[in-house]
């Protein structure tokens, strides 16, 4: 029945061979009890050769001397009723707990104090995949991995006994089910001894934590994959997790960061602004007046420090999770960048300072050549022959081509450096295209040319008024110049919503060739006397760029010899 | 209305040849003129000579054009006097902050030499205008003539600077 052979049992006490440490106290007991009267009949567990319970049913006779009436020995008989012990108890929580246990999520098993199954509901029937006929009074070895059996874990029923305080026993330590499949699953267990008349019995809830140990795993995967070190800290701040770029990052291994204060991240004097206040330790740093700014640093295990971001997201949990990005390299290309921009302004600063002293220094001189030239051909110091006065008219003509050029270089450099100041208004076209025509109509009528204005007063457009100025001015000028006999007109007119300020010459013309690049920097026109050094060769350039400031277009149509029409196309603008 | 009856005008300017043309051109159309070379000596001489009318270039050694303008509209005694900026900064927005920094006007170079000096009289009161409408031809080495007073004051001035 016990599994020992006889040679293997005699000379040892029964308490050696058989009777489990929790019930040799017992066992004496009954002893002195038996000594005394007649036969002791009881129930109670012993131990097999292999270790596992049984229930028995044992009566114990003491036998003495009959003269001396000296204890001599006891009689023994066991029964094995282990079978009928499960049968029993199996009766009697069923009726009395059957539906209290039905009515749990959990997988409920009740083992007996042999480590017997003597209930389960139908719970654990799903979970395991076993009828309930199959396991009852069975070891509840058979619902565990092979591996936790007689290990010390809970197929002990000494370690089932020790652990049945009620709480989980999975905390820290991984348990697994197993299924009549053969498959483990994860479980948590909670054990609750039960006190009953037919001794005391173990409740196991068991539940299949498969999903949560997916989600874990989920939860954790995705921890892992992301750029930023995670860490969450429970309530008192201490940390409880983090994740592998947390410990890359601060060069602590996990064990050195678990159970720490998260403060421990940061440099000291961010931890006293905030005594244990981690969120705002990292959401407002106000470190003392000597720091670098208001901004927020990570502590390595090394000492050193480095820029940090931190996003902090309060978990279901009361837990808290803080997601800390390295940005040193983002500080660093931001530095760069700012140092970049610091030059290019310095750079532009010297290059618009290089401009105005230009402007300056190149005017300066042809002040005094335009300026004396004009007054010998007014003929303030005497009078002048016809070929002093032609020659002088050369030299006044080139300086005034120069001042053009000087102009519109300047003006080009100003418009390419993004420092021409636009001031939009609301202009009536009429007195811009008039102005340009008491100004320019005199040129063409010197020239033997008709010259037509017709513009129509109110139309107004919402435009920059020197520039629209001097877009036409560039226009008439061009027309003049190109043109030997004829007529110029000036006109102004609404043309599919856009209002149309267009310049139409009887003169030259432009070739086809000449067209393609007409809007080109110092493309020239053969001019209308066959000279090619009229102009800059920056009106139109300037007036194109002009215009697309100002949101203008210039269209334009020219045939060789029959004239062009150049047109500003200004759109519609809402006031 | 006789010439020694239209005003003087001062002009400072330190490029040599633009002062001669400007000074040429006043004389040439009947007004009396005083020459400044740097922003200082403008300030001194109006202060001692207080001319009807000052054109002063905004580019200038010792005191610039603004800080001329500055301490001329500051001055109780002087703030009347039309001061015109005549000036080789012509860029856009140039005309602008001059005007916007106390210049009464604004003439940029180069100038016209057939308008130029009728644009300046337009800040003069009439009755110190030359009424001369077109310039004296061959006439421009005539002398310029300047009262008693201010000859003194400026000869004074002139010692003054050398010690």
């Amino acid at each position: 029945m016990f599994g020992f052979t006889q040679d293997e049992a005699v000379g040892h006490s029964l308490a050696e061979l058989v009777i489990p440490p929790d019930r040799v106290e017992e066992e004496q007991r009954i002893r002195r009890g038996a000594r005394d009267g007649e036969v002791a009949v009881y129930e109670s567990v012993r131990r097999r050769k292999d270790g596992s319970l049984m229930h028995v049913s044992v009566s114990t006779k003491a036998i003495r001397d009959n003269i001396s009436h000296e204890l001599q020995y006891f009689i023994s008989t066991k029964k094995d009723v282990t079978h009928l012990k499960v049968l029993r108890d199996s009766k009697l929580v069923e009726a009395r707990f059957r539906d209290l246990i039905e009515s749990t999520s959990d997988a409920i098993v009740m083992v007996n104090a042999a480590g017997r199954i003597v209930l389960v509901n139908s719970h654990a029937e799903k979970v395991f995949g076993h009828k309930k006929a199959e396991i009852m009074g069975r070891p509840i070895d058979i619902l565990l991995p092979e591996r936790y059996r007689f290990s010390g874990s809970i197929a002990d029923p000494a370690n089932l006994f020790a652990h049945s305080n009620g709480g989980p026993m999975s905390a820290g330590s991984e348990l697994y089910g197993l299924r009549k499949s053969g498959e483990e699953f994860p479980i948590q267990i909670s054990l609750s001894p039960l006190e009953t008349e037919e001794g005391t019995m173990i409740m196991s809830a068991i539940r299949d934590i498969s999903d949560r140990r997916k989600a874990e795993q989920k939860f954790c995967g995705l921890l892992e994959s992301a750029p930023d070190a995670m860490v969450i800290v429970n309530a008192a701040c201490k940390i409880v997790l983090v994740n592998s770029q947390t410990v890359k990052l601060f060069g602590w291994n996990r064990e050195e960061l678990l159970k720490q204060k998260i403060e421990m991240l940061v440099p000291e004097r961010f931890r006293d602004a905030h005594p244990g206040d981690p969120a705002g330790l990292f959401t407002t740093p106000k470190a003392r007046a000597t720091d670098l700014g208001m901004e927020l640093r990570g502590l390595r295990k090394d000492g050193s420090e480095f820029p940090i971001e931190v996003s902090l997201n309060p978990l279901e949990t009361e837990e808290q999770l803080f997601v800390i990005r390295d940005v040193t390299e983002r500080k660093r290309f931001e530095q760069t960048l700012q140092e970049k921009n610091v030059e290019m302004r310095k750079a532009i600063l010297a290059r618009d300072r290089f401009l105005a002293s230009m402007s300056h220094e190149l005017r300066t001189p042809l002040n005094a050549i335009i300026g004396f030239t004009g007054t010998l051909l007014m003929g303030l110091p005497g009078p002048l022959t016809a070929e002093q006065k032609r020659q002088l008219e050369t030299v006044r003509s080139s300086a005034r081509h120069q001042l053009s050029l000087i102009n519109d270089l300047l003006d080009l450099a100003k418009i390419e450096s993004g420092k021409v100041e636009l001031n939009f208004e609301q202009i009536d076209c009429a007195d811009v295209v008039n102005e340009v025509a008491d100004t320019l109509g005199p040129l063409a009528i010197k020239k033997g040319l008709r010259f037509e204005v017709r513009v129509p007063k109110n139309i107004v457009v919402n435009i920059d008024r020197r520039a629209f100025s001097q877009i036409l001015i560039n226009l008439v000028n061009n027309a003049i110049k190109f043109t030997n006999q004829g007529v110029i007109r000036l006109r102004v007119q609404k043309r599919n919503g856009a209002t149309e300020v267009s310049v139409t010459d009887t003169g030259i013309g432009i070739t086809r060739e000449d067209q393609a690049g007409l809007f080109d920097a110092f493309s020239r026109s053969v001019s209308a006397n066959g000279n090619r050094e009229e102009g800059s060769g920056l009106g139109l350039h300037l007036s194109q760029r002009l215009a697309e400031l100002i949101g203008a277009r210039i269209n334009f149509k020219s045939k060789r010899g029959k004239g062009s029409f150049f047109a500003i196309s200004l759109q519609e603008q809402p006031a | 209305m006789s010439s020694t009856a239209s005003a003087r005008i001062l002009v400072v300017e330190d490029n040599s040849a633009n002062r001669a043309l400007m000074v040429y051109l006043l004389k040439a159309f009947g007004y009396h003129t005083l020459e400044a070379v740097d922003g200082e000596q403008g300030l001194e001489i109006a202060r001692h000579e207080r001319p009807a009318l000052i054109v002063c270039d905004v580019q200038l050694p010792k005191l610039d054009g603004y800080a001329v303008v500055d301490k001329l509209k500051t001055d109780h005694a002087l703030r009347d006097i039309p001061i015109v900026a005549v000036t080789a900064f012509a860029m856009v927005g140039d005309r602008n902050k001059i005007l916007s920094a106390g210049f009464d006007g604004y003439i940029g170079k180069p100038i016209e030499p057939e308008t130029f000096v009728a644009q300046l009289a337009a800040f003069l009161p009439l009755k110190l205008r030359s009424g001369r409408e077109y310039p004296a031809i061959g006439n421009s080495t005539e002398p310029t003539v300047r009262s008693q007073r201010a000859r003194k004051k400026s000869a004074a001035l002139h010692e003054a600077r050398k010690t």
